[in-house]
């Protein structure tokens, strides 16, 4: 199915191909009335393991500031002040008194003890209880196939990287801004006609043309994540309901105190741009942004963190119950730590997931807890939605 | 209905090169014959280099600093310069090879036993990999390749077998160590049966397969002071004793490879590669049963689908993958193996493994132990299209002559461009843009 095409692509095709506007399903009433209602879920991977105790510094935890010696000062104080902003989310601070950003401290997937990147990754996206190997689909693509009147455009996958977590069954579409088509007006008449002819290339080819042809959703330049978030809200505004995207730089074995700064302000500019280009919409939008794993409670010898269990996640939007923190702290005592070293995830990441997909999307407990997150005991509900 | 004399080539082959029109079965299976091979980086000289790193991280944790961060990265500077030089010896070797039937093959096994080197010990020995474990065995008996492929070192570290540790073996009782089922399951679920098998199986293949192993030094080896002791029943027989053989593995492998259902998994899918995503029942069957009665021999199964007149329906039902595609492009448009292999590094990244990783075939990686989904659709997605396009049109305005598109239709798609690539071609504006279109159209990302 074709989302509602750019005034110019629209043209070229109905005149020189005899596209009527009848034949584009997305003009018809009853395409709209199957689409999956109005609220909006984006997911974004933060790749490379965030350090949650730097992004959301426990500085009320009498541990910290000895595990942390380089890396505890400064930040912006939330709420009852036990936990603060790193400086260079700073800008977050408003949502939180709006009420539209909320935290869980400590959680993780349930990967444990091997730490690699890629498989830590897998997991989180494949959704599965232990071995990604097993799955070969994403949760938010098997969530898909339980909505209705889902179209390519229902949902998104946005960047060059591999964005396993939208890969299944269910039909999206996975673009990255950026993407351009340098071809003249014939080539592209010619390509037109040809995809056209063709099942397996309509959709696929059509797309390609349109998209990579767009002049206005040529990235204007700013941080990638100011890209991304650009040109998403965009596709939110119109037919996407789902979408997720990956902002990476997160892995700070060293000097974290300078290196993870760019990555934060990338996590925090897309954000807000996010939120300014959404303007009505955010108010029916829940951002989920979520980690392969924690890094190690200790600071290390070369002034960063190694990979460790529990870490933070991050919720936003305007459909957020927010201004608060999920889950619990399990303090960051010695015998407080996973395995001596990490901080130890309380519940599962996936349950946060699962209920705002439940609340979102009227979906069945017992469907998530089958289709989307097998065996997931998603336990009681957070209430993270107004 | 006849059968156009150029299905042969785009469906089996890798696309006309020169005059490729006639090709039969039998042709097809010459091919298989044929001597010659990428000249990629041996395997051996990854393996020292997984060594040397070794020995470099060993030494930075006794304090040696000194100079070892400058020889890593001298080390994994040459693992990409390798790496580089394998993508264009494997491209110039597609297009100086005439028919490509063998290159499909290996390329269909190297899916079928997916693996690469992300994490762990090797970097960028994927290509290393399918040159030793893949291509000598793709017309042989199909258990000396599954031996070969399960066995290989970049196949153990994809999939952990070397962590994998009987539980009541010498070491696996002192240190307190235990199996690891990654490959013991894809095993029975990717490489062989596919189907009909459960949980309990999967956990004594892994247990039988616990003294397979590598080193540094030596690469793959049987180690009996980690292999489970005892009789392991897989499948109603029994392997194994005290203590445990390297033929105790093999033999199990040998019977897999000979299972009903590997037959059918293999047969289905390879039916599905160059045929049709639903191939016709009966032409699987047949494939099946002359793989089995052959006892398990490669060359009977592709025999059996070449012989079989459902394989030679006309319509191209398969998209090519992003680097079949590539290497239609370069043969059709005459790009020679010298002008592949004279690429500096920069551009081979930049007109290579850059456009194949946005058409979603990234040079030395596989997506998952599953493979390239490998469907028509599963390659046919907008991002892929449009970097396909991007590339055909470059391709095409970097052409010194380019060809008359009206001839190009037929250098490219033989008898088989459709009435629409024709009157495409003539309604080019310049003749670069007709062939950067023909090689965008549908019928030239078919096979």
């Amino acid at each position: 199915m074709h989302h509602m095409p750019t005034r110019r692509a629209f043209l070229a095709r109905a005149g020189a191909l005899g596209c009527s506007a009848a034949a584009s399903p997305v003009l018809t009433p009853i395409a709209m009335a199957n689409a999956p209602g109005e609220n909006r879920l984006v997911v974004i991977i933060l790749r490379g393991a965030l350090d949650g105790l730097d992004a959301l510094r426990p500085i009320g935890d009498p541990a910290f500031k000895a595990l942390r010696p380089k890396l505890s000062d400064g930040g912006t104080p939330l709420g009852d002040g036990f936990f603060a902003l790193h400086p260079d989310l700073a800008g977050l601070a408003p949502l939180w008194d709006s009420g539209e950003l909320a935290f869980v401290p400590a959680t993780s997937t349930p990967y444990r003890d091997k730490r690699s990147h890629f498989d830590g990754q897998d997991l989180l996206e494949a959704g599965s209880a232990d071995d990604a190997g097993s799955v070969r689909d994403g949760w938010l693509n098997r969530m898909l196939t339980l909505l209705p009147g889902v179209s390519a455009r229902t949902a998104f996958a946005l960047g060059r990287t591999r964005m396993r977590i939208l890969e299944g069954p269910a039909p999206m579409t996975h673009w990255s801004p950026g993407t351009t088509l340098e071809l003249g007006p014939q080539a592209q008449l010619l390509l037109e006609y040809l995809y056209g002819q063709d099942p397996l290339f309509a959709e696929a080819g059509h797309t390609a043309l349109e998209m990579g042809l767009a002049e206005d959703v040529a990235p204007q330049g700013g941080r990638a994540g100011e890209v991304l978030a650009r040109y998403l809200a965009q596709q939110l505004r119109d037919e996407t309901r789902i979408a997720s995207l990956s902002l990476s730089g997160f892995d700070t074995h060293q000097w974290q105190k300078n290196r993870l700064r760019p990555a934060l302000r990338n996590l925090q500019a897309t954000l807000l741009t996010l939120r300014a280009e959404l303007g009505p919409i955010w108010a029916r939008t829940t951002v989920l942004a979520i980690t392969e794993f924690g890094r190690t409670a200790r600071e290390n010898g070369t002034g960063g963190t190694d990979h460790g269990t529990g870490g933070a996640a991050i919720l936003a939007g305007g459909a957020l119950k927010g201004g608060r923190m999920l889950g619990g702290w399990p303090g960051l005592a010695e015998s407080a730590l996973y395995a001596g070293r990490d901080l130890m995830p309380l519940r599962d990441v996936r349950a946060y997931a699962a209920w705002a997909m439940r609340d979102m999307y009227g979906l069945r407990a017992s469907d998530l807890a089958r289709t989307v997150f097998p065996g997931l005991e998603m336990g009681d509900n957070p209430g993270l939605l107004l | 209905m006849t059968t156009p004399a150029s299905l042969a080539i785009i469906r089996f082959g890798l696309g006309p090169r020169r005059d490729a029109a006639g090709l039969d079965g039998a042709a097809l299976m010459a091919d298989l014959d044929r001597v010659g091979a990428a000249a990629v980086t041996p395997f051996a000289t990854k393996l020292a280099r997984a060594a040397d790193r070794a020995a470099l991280r060993r030494a930075r944790r006794m304090g040696d600093m000194a100079d070892t961060k400058d020889r890593m990265d001298a080390i994994n500077r040459a693992e990409q310069r390798d790496s580089l030089s394998d993508l264009r010896a494997q491209l110039a070797h597609m297009i100086a090879t005439p028919v490509g039937f063998r290159e499909r093959l290996v390329a269909f096994w190297a899916n079928h036993f997916a693996a690469d080197t992300r994490n762990g010990h090797f970097r960028f020995a994927r290509a290393s990999f399918v040159h030793d474990a893949i291509r000598p065995h793709i017309a042989g008996n199909f258990a000396t390749l599954l031996r070969a492929a399960v066995t290989h070192p970049v196949m153990q570290n994809y999939l952990n077998q070397n962590v994998s540790v009987g539980p009541f073996s010498q070491v696996g009782r002192r240190s307190g160590r235990g199996l690891n089922e990654n490959l013991a399951r894809e095993l029975l679920e990717l490489h062989t049966l596919g189907a009909g098998y459960t949980q309990a199986d999967v956990t004594q293949m892994a247990r039988l397969l616990t003294g397979v192993t590598f080193d540094l030094e030596a690469g793959y080896k049987f180690d009996p002071r980690i292999a489970e002791p005892g009789l392991i029943e897989i499948f109603g027989k029994r392997y194994g004793g005290r203590p445990m053989f390297e033929r105790h593995v093999t033999d199990a492998l040998d019977d897999l490879a000979l299972r009903p259902e590997t037959a059918a998994h293999l047969a289905g899918k390879l039916a599905r590669h160059f045929v049709s995503d639903a191939p016709d029942p009966q032409l699987v069957a047949h494939m099946q049963a002359s793989y089995l009665a052959s006892g398990g021999d490669l060359r009977a199964l592709y025999t059996a689908m070449l012989e079989h007149p459902a394989a030679w329906a006309a319509p191209l039902g398969k998209a090519r993958s992003p680097m079949l595609w590539v290497a239609a492009s370069l043969r059709a448009t005459g790009v020679t193996p010298e002008q592949i292999l004279t690429l500096t590094d920069r551009d081979t990244r930049r007109d290579l493994r850059g456009p194949l990783q946005a058409m979603g075939q990234a040079w030395e990686t596989v997506p998952s132990p599953a493979g390239y989904d490998d469907s028509a659709r599963g390659w046919i997605t907008a991002q892929a299209m449009a970097a396909r396009i991007t590339w055909a049109m470059g391709l095409a305005d970097r052409l010194p002559q380019p060809p008359d598109p009206r001839d190009f239709v037929t250098t490219a798609m033989g008898d088989m461009a459709s009435p629409q690539l024709a009157r495409a071609a003539r309604g080019a504006e310049t003749r670069g843009q007709g062939v950067g279109i023909i090689l965008s159209s549908p019928d030239f990302n078919r096979c």
